[in-house]
C-alpha cells in the first residue's frame, strides 16, 4: 500500500477549520475580536444613577440586582457577570495579530491598518478594565493594583496585576503604536465599529480627560474633530439620535451599551429625567427617552446594535469644554458648550439659557454646568458610572420594591472587585 | 484452531513413523446431548507422558463425529479434545471395537483458545494477561453486558454512576491511565472495536444526559463470552486506542447439526425506593428550623420558605425576633400549625414500583456447508422513578458459509432500536425528580383545595412572588414534558477466510457501524420549561418566544467501517519449533453529524409550529435560543501491525508485536502523524518440563512475562493558532463580515503520551483442575500524559492541553476457581478474585499560584481536606493548622477583605501545605465472589462484588454561608452550632455581619471583622474541604441471589422439550456500605441527582427444543 495513498486518506480538513495566514482571514480574526467586545459598560449602567431596575421582570431582577444594589459581596448565582475573559481573549487575538503582522515585510496597506486596530484594540480593553476594576486615576492611586496587562501570547506566564499608571501608560502606548500603522482616517456605515485614525484620536482625548491631561486632551480632541464629523443640529433633524451609529456624529460605534437584556431591566431613573428640560431640550423625548404609557418610560435605544456607540463628536465637545474649565478657561469652557447647546435646544430655550449661561463664571459652578450636560448629553451611553467615578463620588441611592440601597460617598465600591471566576484561576490577583 | 491442528497433523503425518500398525476408531459426541462433535481432534501420547507424540499422525472426526486412525502398537493412549471441552485420554492398549468418546462441555475451565479479536490463540501459547467470562456465569437480569461484569474478573472495576436504565456503569481496568483523556476501555465485537463507548463524563450537573453506549445495543442473550485483555502484550495490537485495555465480545454462532431454538422470558419487579435513608426533615422539623433561623441573624435568602412568607405576610417579622412564637398572632400560629400538619411523601409522588420484561428468542443450526444463528430480543424496563424506562428491539443474524475447504465466508448482522425515556431537567436542576424529592419542603403540597397544582415557590430560580409567571411544581413539570433517546444501530461484519496453501492463510473483515440517535425534548406550553424560556425571552411588550410547546430535538448520525486486512502463516518446523506470524493492514474512518434544531410555538395536535419573530440580530444570532446547529466530524486511521509468536517444544513462547497507527491530525506535519506501539512477551509452561513429576494434583503450572509500549496523542490540539468559521459577525445592522474564531490556544510543545507496561503472572492448577490459581503482577508507567488544564483567564482561554503529568498503576490481581464438591448430584464451584491497584502521580505541571494541594506522589483521585478539629465556642470550624493547633480558617490563611471580598494572605505554597492527604476516590481494593451449588437440575449461585478502600468527600449537609432555607435538607442541620445549642455538632450558619463579638479559642472575647471568616468560606468555599465531610466509600454489594431449576429429561422430553429452566433471581438485593449513612447507595455519594441503584426481584423462564 503506497504512503502516499495512506497520507490522502488522512487528510482531513475538519470541517470549517482554518489557520489564518491571508488578509482575508486575519481581517475575519480581527472581527472576531471585535464581535466579541464586552457590553459591560452597559452593565456598569446599573451601578449608576442613570437607571432604576424593573421590578416587573423577575429574570431581571435576578440578573442584575445585586449589581443595582452594589451587592458584590454576596451575589445570586443568577447574577450578570462582567465579562472579564472576553477583555482578554480580545487581547490574545490582537496580540496574535500584532505578532505575525507587525514586524513583517510586505504589508499591503489593509494589512497595515488591522495591526494599528489591534493595537487599538488591546488598549481599550485594558483601558475598559482598568475603569472597571481598578480605582480612577489620581496621583494617589498611580501605584494601586489595577489589572494585568495582557501584551503578548504567551499562556503560560501567570500575570499579575500592574498598578493604575502602568495600565495607562500601557494604553498611551498602544495608542501611539495604532498610530503608526493606521491608515483608515474614519469609518462609516456597517464598518464604524472599526478603529481609524479619528477613533484613536478620540480614544487618546478620553484617556487624557481620565488622566487629567487637560492640555493634551483637548489638542487630541481637535486633532479627532479635524478628521471629519459634525455636531446634528437636532432643530433641524431629529429623525436619528446623536448616539445612532448612522448620525454624523459617530466616530465609532463598537460598545454595545443599551443590550435588549438591559434594555427589558433599566428605566431612566427620576434623577436622570429631572435634568432635562422636557420640552425645551429636543434630545429628550425619543432620541434619549420613550413614554410607552403616560408616565412610563424607557430608553430611547432599542436594544439593538445600532446603537453601538464609543466616540462622538457631541463626547469630544463635552471633553473639550471640561478640560478647559479645569484649566481656567471659562471663556473657551462656555463657548464650547454653548456650541454644543445650540445644536441641542429649541431656539427660545437656547436664548435663554445661553443668557444664564453668560453669569456663570466660578469655575465650580461652570464645571457643574459641563458635567450635567456631558449627564444628558451621553445619557444611556455607557459614561455615567464612569464620569462619576473619576468626578464626584457622589452618594447613590438605588430603591427597590421598598429596601433602600446606598452607595456611599467615596466607596470602596465605586471600584468594581475583579470578577470571582478569574480570582479563583489566579491567585495574584 | 481445530483447522490448523488438523494440518499440522497430516503434515506430521506424512514423516510419520514405521511398523506395526493398528486401527482404532470411535465416534466423538457431547456427554449431555449426544451430538457430534466435528473436528475433534484425536492425537497419540507418548508412553508415559502427557505429551503429544509427533510421531504419529493425529486425526478429526468426520461430521458424524466419527474418526478412524493408524496407531504404532506401542502407542497406549490417545487425547481426544475439542474447544469448549474437557479433553480426555483414553487408554486404548486394549481396546478393540469402535469407541464412544464422551466430551464433557467445560464451561469452568477456560476453554482453549483466546479470542483477541486479531486471530485465536491457542491458550497454551498466550503469553498475555487476558481474562475471560462465560456469560452464562454472570449475573443474568441486566440490560447490556458491561452491566454484568461487576465483580466478575479481576483488575476490571466496574461501578454503577447511577440506577438509570440500561445506564452504563464505569469501567476501569487495572485503574486509571489518563487524566483527561477517556479512561473507558476499548469494546470490541466480534474483531471489530465499537464506536460510541466512550462515555461522556457524567458529573452532577449533566448526569440527567441521555446517552446510550454502543454497548445496550448488544442482546447479553446473544454473547457466548467476553475476554479482557490486560496487559501490553494483548492491547499492543489494538494500537492507541487500547490504552484502557479491551474487552471482546464474542457471540454466539450456529453449531452444527439440528435446528435448534430456544426461548427465555424474564419478568422482574423492582420495588419503589424508600427516602427514610437521606434523613430529610419532617414538616415540624422544617418548620421550627425556618422559624429558628428567621429569628437568628443568619441573612442568606431571608424572605425564602413558607414561614417567611407567613410572617411578612402578616408584617410579624420583628415580633418573632423580638418574642420568639409566642409573640406571634394566633392567626399566624394557625397558619404555621397547618404546615406542620402536612407531611408530603414525595417517595410516593415521584416514585413507584415497577414491572419489567425481557423476551428473547434463539434459533440456531449448522450443515457441512452452512451455520446459521438467528435471535430476536425485546427488552423493556421501567425504572422505579415515574416516566423513567428502556426499551430495545433486537434481531441479530449469523450465517458461515463454507464454500470450498479453502474458502469461508460469514456475514453477520446485529440490528437494535432502543429508547430510554427520561425526565426534561432545566438549568435551575430541580426538575430532576431525585434532586427535587430531597430539596422539596415536606409541608410543601402537590395540589391545593382547589385541585390545582399548587406552586412550590421555593423552587424557583429566581422570583418570589405568588402568581409568578416561573410558579413550578414538579408532578405538573413531570406530566407535561418528556425526554426521550431513540436509537437505531446497525452492525454488519464480514469475514473473508483464504487458505492460501497450507500454514498460508488470508483474513479479510469489514465492519461497518451505523448509528442514528435522536434525543428530543418536549415540553407543554403550561409547563415550567416552557414558561422558562418565553419569560427569557420576554420584552416590554411581551415575550417574543410564541406561544405553545417547545420541542427540541438532536439527532446524531454515526458511521464507521473498519476494514482489516492479514496475512497469517503458521509452520511447525523440526517437530519441535512452532511459528505464527501475521502482517496486516487496517483502516478505520468514522464521521458523525449531529444536528440540533428548535421548535417554538409547537403544538402537538397539528404538528405546526409558530415563527419566532426576533426582535433584533442579537437575538436571532444569540445563543439563547438557537434553532439549527450542525457539527460535523470526520476521522481517518491507518494502521500496519504485525505480530510473530515461536513455541519450542511446546514448552517457551515468545511473543513480539508492533503496530504503526497514523491518523488525521489538522495542522500537523504528516511525519508526526504516525504512532508506533510495540510489545514482547514469554511463557514458559513449567508443568510440561520433563523434569517435572508426572503427577495427577498438578495440571498446570505456567509463567508468563510481558513488556509492551502503549501511546496516544491529543488530536486537537496543533502547533498552530487553528480557528474555526462561524457564522458571519453582524456588528452593526446590515453588516456581514467573515468572522474565524479561535477556542484553544495553540501549542508548540505538545508530545506523544507513552505509557510502558511490565506484567508477570502465572497459572497453577491442581487436582485435575478442581482448583485454579492464578496471579498477575503489573507495573505501568505512563509519561507526558496529555491533560485539559484549566488557565487564568488572563490569558483570555479556559481551558489549555499540555503534556502535565506522568503516573504509573501498579498492582496484583488474583484469581482463584475451586470445586470443593464434585459428585455425581452435588456439584460445588467456587470463584474468587481479587485485585489490588495503586495509582500514583509521578510529575504535575503545575502552577506557580495553584492553591489546591499538588497530587504529586499521590493517586490520581487522591481526595485533600482540611484537617477538621471541631468548633470554637462560637461555632465556626476550626482546622489544624501545620503545627496541629486548631485555629480558624482566617488565621490559618490570613484572611484580610479587600473591599468586600476575601483575599489570602498566606502564599499558595504554603496554603498547599495546610491540607492533608486523605485516600483515594478510586478503590485501590475490587474484588468479587460467585459461587454455585448444583443438585441435580437444582442450583442455588450467588455473586458479590466489592470496592474497597476509597473515599469521598460528600457534599456539605448544608452550605455554611448559602443555605437555602427554602429547601429542604438533611437532619444533620439540626445539630449545628447556635446560640441556643452550643454543644452542636456542625458548624453554625456564618452571617454576612461586620464587626460582631467574637470569642477566640483561647476563650477571650475580641470585637474584631466577622466579614473575614465568612468572606472565606462564601468566596472560596473552604467548608467543602473539611474533613468533616469525609466518608469511607467501601462497599459490598450481593449483585445477585439465583434459585434455578432445570426440570429433568425424563419428564420434558415427552413434552419434546429439550431443557427447560425456571430461576428466581434477586438483583441488588442487599449492600454492605462502610459509611453511607443519608445517601442512598455508597456508589452515588457524590451526586444528588443520580437515581437510586434499583432493588429487583426477576423470575425467568429458558426453554430449549
Amino acid at each position: 500500500m503506497g504512503l502516499a495513498a495512506c497520507e490522502s486518506f488522512l487528510d482531513i480538513k475538519p470541517v470549517g477549520s482554518v489557520i489564518p495566514e491571508n488578509e482575508e482571514q486575519y481581517r475575519a480574526l480581527l472581527t472576531n475580536a471585535y464581535s466579541r467586545f464586552p457590553t459591560d459598560r452597559g452593565l456598569a449602567m446599573f451601578r449608576s444613577d442613570e437607571v432604576q431596575l424593573n421590578a416587573a421582570d423577575s429574570y431581571s431582577e435576578a440578573s442584575y440586582l445585586d449589581i443595582y444594589t452594589w451587592n458584590d459581596n454576596a451575589p445570586s448565582d443568577y447574577t450578570a457577570s462582567f465579562q472579564w475573559k472576553d477583555y482578554y481573549h480580545i487581547t490574545y487575538l490582537a496580540n496574535h495579530i500584532i505578532e505575525e503582522l507587525a514586524d513583517a515585510d510586505g504589508l499591503t496597506p489593509a494589512m497595515e491598518q488591522m495591526v494599528g486596530e489591534a493595537y487599538c484594540l488591546r488598549a481599550y480593553a485594558h483601558f475598559t478594565l482598568v475603569c472597571l476594576f481598578a480605582p480612577p486615576y489620581a496621583d494617589s492611586t498611580l501605584n494601586a493594583p489595577a489589572v494585568p496587562l495582557s501584551m503578548n501570547t504567551d499562556t503560560e506566564t501567570t500575570l499579575s496585576r500592574s498598578t493604575v499608571a502602568q495600565v495607562y501608560a500601557s494604553v498611551e502606548a498602544d495608542i501611539a503604536s495604532a498610530m503608526q500603522y493606521l491608515n483608515a482616517p474614519r469609518w462609516t456605515g456597517t464598518l464604524a465599529y472599526r478603529w481609524s485614525v479619528q477613533a484613536a484620536w478620540a480614544f487618546r482625548s478620553r484617556l487624557y480627560l481620565y488622566m487629567a491631561r487637560w492640555n493634551e486632551a483637548i489638542g487630541a480632541a481637535q486633532q479627532a474633530l479635524a478628521l471629519g464629523g459634525t455636531l446634528l443640529d437636532l432643530n433641524r433633524n431629529r429623525a436619528v439620535a446623536p448616539a445612532h451609529h448612522t448620525s454624523p456624529e459617530c466616530i465609532q460605534a463598537l460598545d454595545f451599551v443599551i443590550t435588549a437584556d438591559y434594555l427589558k431591566a433599566a428605566r431612566p431613573s427620576g434623577d436622570i429625567m429631572a435634568l432635562f428640560d422636557p420640552t425645551g431640550d429636543l434630545r429628550f423625548m425619543n432620541l434619549t427617552v420613550r413614554e410607552t404609557a403616560p408616565g412610563e418610560y424607557v430608553i430611547a435605544a432599542d436594544g439593538s446594535h445600532a446603537y453601538r456607540t464609543t466616540f462622538r463628536v457631541g463626547e469630544l465637545y463635552l471633553s473639550m469644554a471640561e478640560a478647559h474649565v479645569r484649566l481656567g478657561n471659562t471663556a473657551a469652557a462656555r463657548d464650547t458648550l454653548l456650541t454644543l447647546k445650540r445644536n441641542r435646544l429649541d431656539a427660545a430655550t437656547f436664548a435663554t439659557d445661553s443668557t444664564r449661561m453668560a453669569t456663570i463664571d466660578a469655575q465650580e459652578q461652570l464645571l457643574d454646568e459641563v458635567l450635567n450636560e456631558r449627564a444628558r448629553e451621553l445619557a444611556f451611553q455607557g459614561h455615567r458610572w464612569f464620569d462619576l467615578r473619576r468626578t464626584s463620588q457622589q452618594q447613590l441611592i438605588h430603591r427597590y420594591n421598598g429596601a433602600i440601597h446606598r452607595l456611599n460617598r467615596a466607596d470602596a465600591r465605586y471600584t468594581i472587585p475583579i470578577p470571582k471566576e478569574a480570582r479563583e484561576g489566579n491567585a495574584n490577583l | 484452531m481445530k483447522r490448523i491442528a488438523t494440518i499440522l497433523l497430516i503434515l506430521l503425518a506424512t514423516i510419520a513413523a514405521q511398523a506395526q500398525v493398528r486401527s482404532v476408531s470411535g465416534t466423538v459426541v457431547d456427554m449431555l446431548d449426544g451430538q457430534p462433535l466435528v473436528g475433534a481432534t484425536v492425537v497419540a501420547l507418548r508412553l508415559n507422558s502427557n505429551d503429544v507424540d509427533f510421531s504419529v499422525g493425529g486425526t478429526s472426526a468426520d461430521v458424524d463425529g466419527r474418526f478412524n486412525m493408524s496407531l504404532p502398537t506401542t502407542t497406549q493412549r490417545i487425547m481426544v479434545s475439542y474447544i469448549g471441552y474437557k479433553p480426555q485420554i483414553i487408554d486404548v492398549s486394549g481396546v478393540d471395537g469402535p469407541l464412544t468418546v464422551q466430551l464433557e462441555a467445560d464451561a469452568q475451565n477456560i476453554s482453549e483458545v483466546v479470542v483477541t479479536g486479531y486471530g485465536d490463540v491457542e491458550r497454551r501459547k498466550v503469553t498475555a494477561s487476558v481474562a475471560k467470562l462465560n456469560i452464562d456465569d454472570a449475573p443474568r437480569v441486566a440490560m447490556s453486558v458491561d452491566q454484568m461484569l461487576a465483580g466478575q474478573l479481576s483488575g476490571v472495576s466496574v461501578q454503577a454512576m447511577s440506577g438509570a436504565p440500561g445506564s452504563a456503569p464505569k469501567i476501569r481496568i487495572r485503574g486509571t491511565s489518563s487524566l483527561n483523556g477517556t479512561q473507558d476501555p476499548l469494546w470490541v465485537l466480534d474483531g471489530i472495536p465499537l464506536e460510541g463507548t466512550d462515555l461522556p463524563d457524567l458529573e452532577e450537573n449533566n448526569i440527567d444526559q441521555l446517552y446510550s453506549s454502543s454497548i445496550a445495543g448488544i442482546n447479553p442473550s446473544d454473547i457466548e463470552n467476553i475476554t479482557v485483555l490486560k496487559d501490553a502484550a494483548a492491547t499492543a495490537i489494538y494500537g492507541a486506542r487500547a490504552a484502557n485495555g479491551v474487552i471482546v465480545i464474542t457471540t454466539k454462532r450456529g453449531k452444527h447439526g439440528r435446528i435448534r431454538v430456544n426461548y427465555s422470558g424474564k419478568l422482574a419487579v423492582v420495588a419503589n425506593p424508600s427516602l427514610d435513608r437521606l434523613r430529610l426533615l419532617n414538616a415540624d422539623q422544617k418548620v421550627d428550623l425556618e422559624l429558628a433561623l428567621a429569628r437568628s441573624d443568619y441573612g442568606y435568602m431571608s424572605s425564602k420558605g413558607a414561614v417567611a412568607r407567613i410572617i411578612d405576610a402578616a408584617g410579624e417579622r420583628s415580633a418573632l425576633q423580638g418574642g420568639g412564637v409566642a409573640a406571634l398572632s394566633s392567626a399566624t400560629q394557625e397558619q404555621l400549625d397547618v404546615l406542620r400538619s402536612v407531611n408530603t411523601d414525595w417517595a410516593s409522588v415521584l416514585f413507584r414500583p415497577a414491572l419489567s420484561h425481557d423476551h428473547f428468542l434463539s434459533l440456531s443450526g449448522g450443515s457441512d456447508n452452512a451455520n446459521y444463528y438467528f435471535s430476536a430480543g425485546y427488552y423493556d424496563e421501567k425504572a422505579s422513578t415515574i416516566g423513567v424506562g428502556a426499551q430495545r428491539y433486537n434481531i441479530t443474524a449469523k450465517t458461515e458459509f463454507r464454500f470450498t475447504d479453502r474458502l469461508k465466508l460469514g456475514v453477520s448482522l446485529f440490528g437494535n432500536q432502543r429508547r430510554n425515556s427520561s425526565y426534561l431537567t432545566t438549568t435551575t436542576g430541580f426538575s430532576n425528580p431525585l434532586f427535587y424529592s430531597r430539596r422539596a419542603n415536606p409541608y410543601q403540597q402537590v395540589y391545593a383545595a382547589d385541585g390545582s397544582f399548587a406552586p412550590d415557590l421555593d423552587m424557583q430560580g429566581y422570583g418570589q412572588n405568588a402568581g409568578d409567571a416561573l410558579a413550578f411544581n414538579i408532578v405538573q413539570e413531570r406530566q407535561s414534558t418528556s425526554n426521550v433517546l431513540d436509537k437505531k444501530a446497525l452492525n454488519a461484519l464480514f469475514d473473508l477466510d483464504l487458505r492460501i496453501m497450507e500454514g498460508l492463510v488470508y483474513e479479510m473483515q469489514l465492519g461497518l457501524q451505523y448509528d442514528l440517535q435522536e434525543v428530543e425534548s418536549h415540553s407543554d406550553p403550561q409547563s415550567y420549561a416552557t414558561r422558562y424560556e418565553r419569560e427569557k425571552g420576554k420584552l416590554a411588550s411581551g415575550s417574543f418566544i410564541p406561544e405553545g410547546g417547545i420541542l427540541k430535538n438532536t439527532a446524531t448520525n454515526a458511521f464507521q467501517y473498519t476494514w482489516k486486512n492479514m496475512l497469517r502463516y503458521r509452520a511447525t518446523l523440526a517437530e519441535e519449533h512452532e511459528l505464527e506470524v501475521m502482517f496486516g493492514t487496517e483502516m478505520r474512518r468514522n464521521s458523525e453529524k449531529i444536528t440540533f434544531s428548535a421548535a417554538y410555538g409547537y403544538d402537538d395536535n397539528t404538528l405546526t409550529i409558530k415563527p419566532i419573530i426576533y426582535p433584533n440580530e442579537t437575538y436571532a444570532t444569540g445563543t439563547n435560543f438557537p434553532l439549527f446547529r450542525r457539527n460535523l466530524y470526520e476521522n481517518a486511521f491507518v494502521s500496519f501491525f504485525a505480530t510473530t509468536s515461536y513455541t519450542f517444544r511446546g514448552r517457551y513462547t515468545m511473543g513480539a508485536s508492533i503496530r504503526y497507527d497514523g491518523s488525521n491530525i489538522f495542522g500537523v506535519d504528516p511525519k508526526y502523524r504516525y504512532l508506533p506501539l510495540y510489545s514482547v512477551s514469554a511463557l514458559w509452561r513449567v508443568v510440561d518440563e520433563p523434569w517435572m513429576p508426572q503427577a495427577d494434583w498438578l495440571s498446570d503450572l505456567s509463567l508468563r512475562a510481558s513488556y509492551g509500549l502503549q501511546g496516544n496523542i491529543d488530536k486537537s490540539t496543533s502547533p498552530k493558532l487553528v480557528g474555526e468559521w462561524k457564522q458571519n459577525a453582524t456588528l452593526l445592522p446590515g453588516g456581514s463580515e467573515k468572522n474565524i474564531s479561535v477556542s484553544a490556544p495553540p501549542n508548540e510543545k505538545l508530545r506523544w503520551e507513552k505509557t510502558a507496561s511490565v506484567n508477570l503472572g502465572f497459572d497453577i492448577a491442581l487436582l485435575r483442575n478442581r482448583l485454579k490459581f492464578s496471579a498477575d503482577y503489573y507495573h505501568r508507567r505512563s509519561n507526558d500524559l496529555i491533560g485539559m488544564k484549566q488557565l487564568p483567564l488572563e490569558t483570555g482561554f479556559d481551558y489549555a492541553t499540555i503534556n502535565w503529568s506522568s503516573m504509573s498503576n501498579s498492582g496484583v490481581e488474583l484469581n482463584l476457581m475451586a470445586t470443593p464438591v464434585k459428585t455425581e448430584r452435588w456439584q460445588w464451584n467456587v470463584g474468587l478474585n481479587l485485585a489490588y491497584n495503586q495509582n500514583t502521580v509521578h510529575k504535575l505541571t503545575v502552577r506557580s499560584d495553584q492553591r489546591t494541594p499538588v497530587g504529586e506522589g499521590y493517586p490520581v483521585g487522591a481526595v485533600f481536606v482540611l484537617p477538621y478539629a471541631g468548633l470554637d465556642q462560637q461555632g465556626y470550624p476550626l482546622i489544624y493548622n501545620t503545627n496541629d493547633d486548631p485555629v480558624l480558617i482566617s488565621d490559618l490563611l490570613s484572611i484580610s477583605m479587600m473591599g468586600p471580598s476575601a483575599t489570602r494572605g498566606l502564599s499558595a505554597v504554603d496554603e498547599r501545605r495546610v491540607y492533608q492527604y486523605a485516600g483515594t476516590d478510586e478503590a485501590p481494593y475490587s474484588g468479587g465472589l460467585s459461587t454455585q451449588l448444583r443438585f441435580d437440575g437444582w442450583e442455588l449461585s450467588l455473586s458479590a462484588a466489592a470496592n474497597l478502600g476509597h473515599r469521598v468527600l460528600i457534599r456539605p449537609y448544608y452550605d455554611i454561608t448559602r443555605y437555602d432555607r427554602g429547601l429542604n435538607t438533611s437532619d444533620h442541620i439540626l445539630s449545628r452550632w447556635t446560640p441556643e445549642n452550643p454543644n452542636g455538632q456542625y458548624p453554625r450558619l456564618i452571617s454576612d455581619k461586620s464587626n460582631a463579638q467574637w470569642t477566640l479559642p483561647d476563650g477571650t472575647t475580641t470585637t474584631r471583622y466577622v466579614a473575614t471568616e465568612y468572606g472565606a468560606y462564601n468566596d472560596f468555599g473552604y467548608d467543602k474541604s473539611l474533613s468533616l465531610y469525609l466518608r469511607n466509600a467501601g462497599y459490598v454489594r450481593l449483585q445477585s441471589v439465583r434459585l434455578a431449576y432445570s426440570l429433568p429429561s425424563s419428564i420434558i422430553s415427552r413434552w419434546h422439550i429439550e431443557s427447560l429452566k425456571i430461576a428466581l433471581e434477586g438483583t441488588n438485593l442487599l449492600v454492605y456500605g462502610l459509611d453511607y449513612d443519608g445517601f442512598m447507595d455508597p456508589e452515588t455519594m457524590k451526586n444528588p441527582f443520580a437515581q437510586p441503584i434499583p432493588k429487583t426481584v426477576t423470575l425467568s423462564l429458558n426453554v430449549g427444543f
